[in-house]
């Protein structure tokens, strides 16, 4: 104790005669300090790419179990960021499952679209192949659907600055059981003050998913762009089954696109496909279930 | 010049009427100087005189104990006891030399034979007194004896710090201008056996005065020296520590060694002495980027790296992601650095091993420091148990990163703590046995904030070591260590607060091994030793109770046992080759209860096996020889060579990009994972210059590495029972050469290093087929850092750093899937980060005057002087918001417009922070 009393003592002496104290304004220090701690962020950056990867073939499309039109879109690759794809038009596509066929015709007014009939809907238990052909290449792929389920409709909470209303919860990121992606649609057209609004200043399409499989880069994802809507936005909540299949496909998807650039990222690679043939894409078969909400409508 | 002095103690007849001053030091001011023909009178006269007042016996009996007591207490003793009469120059022989002696009913003639022996001293009779001297005492320039048929004997001892009593590791011990010499072992030991003779022993340690030995070796000679550490009141020559000409036969290469003093000249971050970063300076060990504790050797993956603490494994080095490193500064007393060349007592690990050695603790007397800085405090105490005898050390350092949430520096996003604690104790039991007992932990907690609430998700690790040494001295030439220790090392990822639960991974290992080096004559040291480890790894489960209705999947623990024996000799041939060749044998053993998968070609299940407990299921066995070999081409240069081939058992499974610690899953081989191996090669020339403590060091190597692990794209790591599958196993190959210029002398020191290096891996199923750069293949690598202390109150250091970006995996294109923009790849990392640099300065203050028991400083460092941001990703996936923010965009149904971004850690990180001893 004697020990420390003495220099504790020496101490004070040691600060009282040193210069160099004087001039140190601890908090003001400290409070710079703070201020340059973690400054570094994300910064925009040029980038040459190399162009080497062709313009492959890219299948986007699922089919689902509602009785509708169905549509698959065949696009092109691009070399550049933000580069309109180009549609891939007068390819044959051709839809089967154990029992039939279809044709699947390209819409006339929509180059790279290809329908399916417009009663259709796809079911539970049966394989379906998408056979493609462009040119003298053929692509396939082979899909089938999970059995879908009702569903606890999301939460939706009112920023009581703005006054205006933003998605807090849709699902639960992780269920081994029964993987999900969840389209949720948000339309405020009709909406007073917005009637007369751009279309797509007023519909909103936000995607969640269930997956089997949790990343640290999930969890660490960067920062999502905000979504608000004010009272009176129709929500349709759309649920989609997934296959294992699927989901990993899903999950690869949001690995490059998500939830890459955050702290936690994971080495970049292509994401998996089910398309043969050297496409890219994913031709997926889905249960949808479906409700309907009024922000600010009283249940 | 001589200063000597006659020193007589006068019998019981006389009392003790003729007492001198204690201590050394004073004692040697107070005795006055004298020719030596006056003082060799003086003491003939009194040795008649004294022959003449009482009777000497040294065959009665006598019973004493003594342990580590200065040699005139002991002497003061035994004429108590018997009416000898003592006689000793304390020029040569002195008085508080700490000796140990245990005696019970024994000749007192033998009993000092004991007593002296051990000390390079011994006795003779002159007129019924007895005379203590050194073995024999030479005029300079006598070497050792070359004749033929001439005895050997073994000159052995232990080195300690004299102000503290903590031993010296790595000391140079040496017979001057014979190019003989060793070095203290890890715990303070040497043995050198001579030729008998006149032999002049030089004794250094860089940062202690050098000491040197002037014997007569005509038996076993046990000299245990206290060495002083140089203080700043010395003249610059004082504190060279290592004769040039010393380090020629320093045989070990691919090796670097710091010990507290000179990890204390770098510049650490935020105020603290760091290791890491210190390690991430040396060539042929590349950092990855900005606050980060991995690092990559000579083209190895950041699992192949050992990191031993007291000889116990730690997993994770690394605090706040790794801008600390895990251990408290002033627990780490020595590192000891290997990149290759392996020594046969290591194993487990390919690229390198990082042996830190813990503090003891100050034998002599207590002891307080701290380091109180913006972002972690640190205390630390010290001091005897028994003095001499035994001493504690106990360091902790707490995070004080709180502030920064006050003032949104995490902007409310994240919160994160950590704290560790180092403690050590050890008690010498006798001459021949010491124990220590070291303990260590740390952990860290790393939470992201979801809507105000805490931990909605989160990372922590923790890392436990505790370890009990026993050093046992079988003879003078046989040194022995026994080592029981266990390590665990454990992972939780906290899963947002709908999911109720959390992840958990773990490795943890028991060891129990014994370690023998024998001296077996002057040309050859022999090392040998036995080790059993019991490993077990959790690859990753729930521990936790969820909400989930359907629960994760569970991946199967793994238990096994390592069982080592390695041999290997340190051989001389001639004046001139050194080699040292050896063989470690471990052999890997996985045993049950565990489900283990079978995978066929296509990483398809084909089986699976519930194993019972304890019921072996797969066995590797995997021979490691080692060799080396010097060439001393003339005082000042050598060149070296060796091949080691090692084996890894244990991998850690990481997809990860990230600088950062973010998924730690530890699985060892099996029958779906083949032990990795690398064979080394590697050459080296050394140099030293007229100019002290400067040397030159250039070295190639050439490593292949065989079952080299690599992931499938995407690979899924956690929750899955199947994680052998993801693995995909091929081959690597690295080679570079390292450039390194250092002065570990004077004012100035430091280095510059250079290194240029390449790793590329070739995987079947991976990248085609063909060669592909791994993420830290880095080829240029430039890293210099300078010191200046001025040895009164200011020292300065500076560390530049650069290094070639890391290659990195960039699209060729793009395309759009339902309103993703999803990027196409070509060739695995086909294109590379922006190049590394960074620049850090740190300035001290000492307060005080040099040499002041009570010592604080003020000490200020700048992490990236000019606020570099050095990227550690490039990613095409984010745009710009109405905020003007880089977000990921949400709206699948807009236009949005993305623009290409870097992600960098850290701008310049200033800190004060005040330091104190007392």
């Amino acid at each position: 104790m004697k020990e420390i009393k003495k220099y504790i003592r020496y101490l004070t002496v040691g600060f009282r005669e040193s210069a160099i104290l004087r001039y140190l304004k601890f908090p003001v220090l400290l409070l710079i300090t703070g201020l340059l701690f973690l400054s570094g962020c994300v910064k925009e950056t040029g980038w040459d790419l190399e162009h080497s990867a062709g313009h492959k073939i890219i299948v986007d499309g699922i089919l689902t179990d509602e009785v509708k039109v169905h549509t698959m879109v065949l696009t092109r690759s691009v070399d550049d960021l933000n580069q309109a794809p180009d549609p891939v038009s007068g390819a044959t596509l051709m839809l089967s499952n154990e029992d039939s066929a279809w044709i699947l015709p390209e819409r006339l007014t929509e180059p790279g679209h290809y329908c399916t009939p417009k009663y259709f809907s796809a079911l539970p238990g049966k394989y379906y192949t998408l056979q493609i052909y462009v040119q003298d290449q053929v692509f396939t792929a082979r899909s089938a659907m999970t059995e879908g389920s009702y569903f606890r409709e999301l939460i939706y909470l009112k920023n009581e600055t703005t006054g205006l209303y933003y998605i807090d919860w849709v699902a639960n990121s992780f269920n081994t059981g029964s993987p999900a992606m969840w389209e949720v649609l948000l339309d405020w057209s009709k909406v007073n003050g917005y009637t007369t609004a751009d279309s797509l200043e007023t519909h909103v399409r936000l995607l969640f998913y269930t997956l089997p499989t949790l990343d640290v880069s999930e969890l660490f994802a960067p920062i999502m762009e905000a979504v608000c809507f004010p009272k009176g936005t129709v929500i349709t909540e759309r649920r989609y089954s997934l296959t294992p299949e699927h989901a990993e496909f899903v999950r690869e998807l949001l690995l490059e696109t998500n939830w890459a650039g955050g702290l936690f990222t994971t080495a970049a690679s292509n994401v998996t496909t089910n398309l043969s043939g050297g496409a890219a894409g994913f031709f997926g078969v889905c249960s949808v279930t479906e409700l309907s909400v009024i922000v600010g409508a009283s249940k | 010049m001589m200063r000597s002095a006659i020193r007589i103690r006068i019998t019981r007849l006389f009392g003790d009427g003729l007492k001198e001053p204690s201590g050394c030091a004073p004692y040697r001011k107070w005795i006055p100087r004298y020719s030596i023909r006056f003082r060799f009178l003086i003491l003939m006269l009194t040795v008649l005189l004294q022959g003449t007042l009482c009777s000497q016996d040294l065959h009665q009996k006598i019973t004493l104990k003594a342990h580590r007591k200065p040699l005139k207490e002991v002497l003061e003793d035994i004429s108590r006891r018997t009416g000898i009469n003592f006689s000793y120059n304390s020029q040569s022989v002195p008085g508080d030399l700490p000796v140990s002696l245990n005696v019970r009913n024994r000749p007192a003639g033998e009993a000092l034979s004991d007593l002296l022996q051990s000390h390079g001293l011994t006795y003779s009779v002159v007129e019924k007194q007895v005379v203590i001297r050194p073995v024999v005492e030479l005029s300079a320039g006598q070497g050792p004896a070359g004749k033929k048929n001439k005895k050997h004997f073994t000159l052995y001892g232990f080195l300690y710090d004299k102000g503290s009593g903590e031993a010296l590791i790595g000391a140079n011990v040496y017979l001057k201008g014979a190019g003989i010499g060793t070095v203290t072992n890890g715990y303070g030991f040497y043995s050198l056996t001579l030729t008998e003779g006149p032999c002049r022993i030089i004794y250094s340690y860089l940062g202690f005065r050098e000491v040197e030995k002037n014997i007569e070796l005509n038996a076993n000679t046990r000299l245990s020296l206290e060495m002083e550490e140089t203080n700043v009141e010395m003249k610059e020559v004082e504190i060279i520590a290592e004769e040039s000409g010393n380090n020629i036969h320093n045989l070990q290469m691919s090796g670097f060694r710091f010990n507290r003093k000179s990890l204390s000249r770098l510049p650490g971050f935020a105020g603290d002495l760091d290791f890491l970063k210190a390690l991430q300076a040396v060539p042929g060990i590349q950092t990855y980027g900005d606050g980060s504790a991995l690092y990559f050797v000579r083209g190895g993956n950041c699992d192949q790296n050992l990191l031993l603490l007291d000889e116990v494994p730690i997993y994770n080095p690394a605090h706040l992601f790794g801008f600390f490193s895990a251990f408290s500064p002033d627990a780490i007393n020595e590192v000891q650095v290997y990149k290759g060349d392996f020594p046969a007592r290591y194993g487990g690990r390919l690229s390198s091993v990082i042996d830190i050695k813990a503090r003891e603790g100050n034998m002599k007397q207590f002891g307080f420091s701290g380091n109180i800085g913006p972002y972690a405090t640190s205390l630390t105490a010290e001091g005897p148990i028994v003095k001499n005898r035994g001493s504690f050390f106990l360091s902790g350092r707490l995070s004080s990163l709180d502030w920064m949430n006050y003032l949104s520096i995490f902007e409310n996003e994240f919160f994160s703590r950590f704290f560790d604690i180092n403690a050590k104790l050890n008690y010498i039991i006798d001459d021949k046995n010491r124990l220590f007992l070291t303990g260590y932990t740390g952990k860290d907690m790393f939470s992201r904030f979801s809507d105000g609430e805490v931990n909605a998700s989160g990372i922590r690790w923790q890392n436990a070591a505790a370890t009990l040494r026993w050093n046992h001295l079988f003879n003078n030439r046989l040194f022995s260590n026994t080592t029981l220790n266990y390590s665990h090392y454990s992972y939780t990822l906290d899963l947002p607060q709908e999911q109720q639960g959390s992840w958990n991974s773990s490795i943890s290992n028991m060891t129990l091994k014994t370690d023998f080096t024998w001296y077996l004559n002057p040309a050859n040291t022999l090392r040998s030793g036995l080790e059993i480890t019991w490993h077990q790894t959790n690859p990753g489960n729930v521990i936790s109770g969820t909400s989930d209705p359907s629960p994760a999947p569970e991946v199967s623990r793994t238990r096994s046992f390592e069982y080592v024996w390695y041999l290997s000799n340190e051989q001389r041939i001639g004046n001139r080759i050194m080699i040292r060749y050896g063989l470690r044998l471990p052999v890997w053993q996985d045993i049950g209860p565990s489900t283990v998968y079978y995978f066929n070609q296509t990483h398809q299940v084909i089986d699976t096996i519930h194993y019972g407990n304890l019921e072996s299921y797969s066995v590797a066995f995997s021979p490691e020889p080692r060799v080396s070999i010097q060439f001393v081409i003339n005082k000042h240069a050598n060149v070296k060579a060796s091949y080691s081939r090692t084996t890894q058992f244990l991998q850690l499974l990481s997809t990860s990009t990230s600088p950062f610690t973010s998924l730690d899953i530890w699985i060892p081989c099996g029958p779906d994972i083949p032990p990795q191996t690398a064979d080394q090669v590697a050459l080296g020339y050394f140099r030293e210059f007229p100019v002290p403590g400067l040397t030159f060091t250039v070295e190639g190597y050439y490593k292949w590495f065989h079952d080299h692990p690599d992931y499938r794209d995407h690979a899924n790591l956690l929750f899955n029972p199947l994680i052998e599958g993801e693995l995909r196993f091929g081959t690597a190959r690295s080679y570079g050469v390292e450039l390194m210029l250092r002065k570990n002398t004077g004012k100035f020191t430091g280095w510059i290093g250079y290194t240029w290096s390449r790793a590329f891996a070739e995987t079947p199923e991976i990248n085609g087929g063909q060669s592909y750069p791994l993420m830290y293949d880095r080829p240029h690598n430039v890293s210099i850092n300078l010191s200046f202390d001025d040895k009164k109150h200011w020292s300065f250091s500076a560390g530049w750093i650069f290094l070639s970006g890391a290659a990195t995996t960039t699209p060729v294109g793009f395309y759009y899937y339902n309103g993703y923009s999803v990027p196409l790849y070509g060739d695995r990392n086909n294109d590379r980060l922006p190049a590394y640099h960074r620049l850090d300065l740190s300035a001290t203050y000492i307060f005080n005057k040099p040499g002041n028991r009570y010592q604080h400083s003020l000490a200020l460092t700048l992490y990236n002087v000019y606020g570099r941001l050095n990227p550690f990703s490039v990613n095409f996936n984010k745009m710009i918001s109405d905020a003007g923010n880089f977000v990921v965009p949400a709206n699948l149904e807009g236009n949005y417009e993305l623009v290409p971004t870097t992600i960098s850690v850290a701008g310049i990180i200033p800190s004060v922070n005040y330091i104190f001893k007392f």
